[in-house]
């Protein structure tokens, strides 16, 4: 099925279409302003990352801005870019993308089709950038099919980005995050204290696993991560 | 038929059944703690529990929080008929529910709440009950704002005078007068940023200190350690 990759999509079935289109109204307006170095972009855990201490005390300082929206797919973040929200005044050095948890009724391949799709995009109109993939999180209390699915989406990441036989233009800045260890427990359930309902990350949840990305983006700027 | 007056579980089908998964970690903490308030509702309850409101407001007043995002007033009832208001003996129950039944009419929405207050009533006869009044949503007017409007108006009709029921007007001051919500107020014109929830509940929060130290005059607030 093509529905990923061939089609940007705005969300027009979700129930509060309102809600949605307006965040990306004021993303659009925010990015033609802003003075930020390092774009967030991505569903409901990119949203609310924000609003954690990893944030606040941390990633902040590295003069970020956070195009997170709830409930996205692959598809809508693909639309969302095509449609103004890459459209910065000043130059963007680094993006990080998180997306696709939500795309449960797509096959692992279509998901990580569709993540190519937006990196593509992404370098079109951003150039030579760096591009920081965190690895898709499991989900759910117990093992179930959305946990295997988000996993067997890793495995085709790893393949691609970690593989230097595959090296592509695709590749090329693309960096692979491995945030998904560590979650799960030894009797394969994931704790509350790490997501609270199970998909979202607790505060104590961000610092652990995002954690990595703010290595990561330290890294590649350059700059000497805070303790 | 009424639809929100027919308790339904949230069906993950082949999903990851974080529904049922949440549920049954409420009925744990029911078994577990001692709670002299529960909140029970849907996704604004739910994301209360993580803003610096709650932490400072509610927090010290051994609250529970069994907010579920997305929960329609159908799937609260649920809830509550199979186990999440047993085991426990609070002083008040906070009822927030039905920003998600924006595909119900305005009575049936407010039938629904009824229908959630005589079930909470028949397993605790002697509880208060706090009902925050509906919330608007959307950057912009909309149809859904009028609805829930509506939903606020009969439940003033119907809620109101209810013995040891309170309905508190929590919408006011979300709407401006170009007729807008600010994201400060509502990150995604939906739910309550730290700013917003302490708008929103600072009046259910008096309210609870005023129950709770009614009938008990030398009751210590303070937080314990």
């Amino acid at each position: 099925m093509d529905k990923l990759h061939q089609v940007s999509h705005k969300p027009e079935s979700r129930c509060a279409l309102q809600d949605m289109v307006s965040g990306h109204d004021r993303y659009v307006q925010q990015a033609k302003t802003s003075e930020s170095e390092v774009l967030f972009i991505g569903d409901s855990i990119v949203q609310q990352l924000q609003f954690s201490t990893l944030w606040t005390e941390k990633i902040s300082a590295l003069h970020c801005i956070n195009f997170g929206i709830g409930g996205d797919r692959v598809e809508n973040v693909l639309w969302r870019i095509r449609n103004g929200e890459l459209d910065f005044n000043t130059k963007i050095k680094a993006v990080v993308l998180f997306v696709g948890t939500n795309n449960t009724d797509c096959t692992p391949h279509e998901i990580f089709e569709g993540l190519i799709e937006i990196i593509k995009e992404i370098k079109h109109r951003l150039g030579d950038i760096h591009i920081v993939l965190p690895t898709l999180l499991p989900r759910g209390q117990h093992p179930n099919p959305y946990r295997e699915r988000n996993d067997h989406v890793n495995t085709f990441l790893l393949d691609k980005f970690c593989n230097e036989v595959n090296a592509d233009e695709v590749t090329k800045n693309v960096h692979l995050v491995v945030i998904d260890e560590h979650i799960v427990g030894n009797d394969q359930t994931i704790s509350h204290h790490i997501m609270h309902d199970y998909l979202h990350l607790t505060n104590s949840g961000y610092t652990k696993i995002f954690g990595k990305v703010y290595d990561k983006l330290c890294e590649l700027l350059k700059v000497t991560p805070m303790k | 038929m009424n639809k929100c007056k027919v308790p339904v579980p949230v069906d993950d089908g082949d999903g990851d059944h974080r529904w049922i998964s949440i549920h049954n970690r409420f009925l744990s903490e029911t078994r577990e703690k001692d709670a002299d308030v529960i909140f029970i509702g849907d996704s604004i309850v739910q994301a209360l529990q993580h803003t610096d409101t709650w932490n400072e407001l509610f927090a010290p007043l051994h609250c529970l929080n069994f907010g579920i995002h997305r929960d329609r007033i159908e799937n609260v009832l649920w809830r509550i008929e199979n186990g999440e208001l047993d085991n426990v003996k609070p002083k008040v129950i906070v009822l927030h529910v039905g920003t998600n039944n924006h595909t119900n009419t305005p009575e049936e929405i407010k039938d629904g709440i009824v229908e959630i207050l005589h079930v909470i009533r028949e397993k605790h006869p002697d509880v208060y009950i706090v009902v925050p009044t509906l919330l608007p949503r959307g950057q912009y007017p909309n149809p859904v704002r009028e609805k829930i409007q509506r939903a606020n108006e009969l439940l003033k009709s119907n809620v109101d005078g209810l013995p040891k029921v309170e309905l508190v007007p929590i919408d006011k001051g979300f709407v401006q007068p170009d007729g807008t919500i600010s994201h400060h107020d509502m990150h995604d014109y939906l739910l309550l940023t730290n700013a917003g929830s302490r708008k929103a509940f600072e009046p259910v929060h008096e309210l609870l200190l005023q129950l709770l130290s009614e009938g008990e005059p030398e009751k210590d607030l303070t937080p314990s350690e």
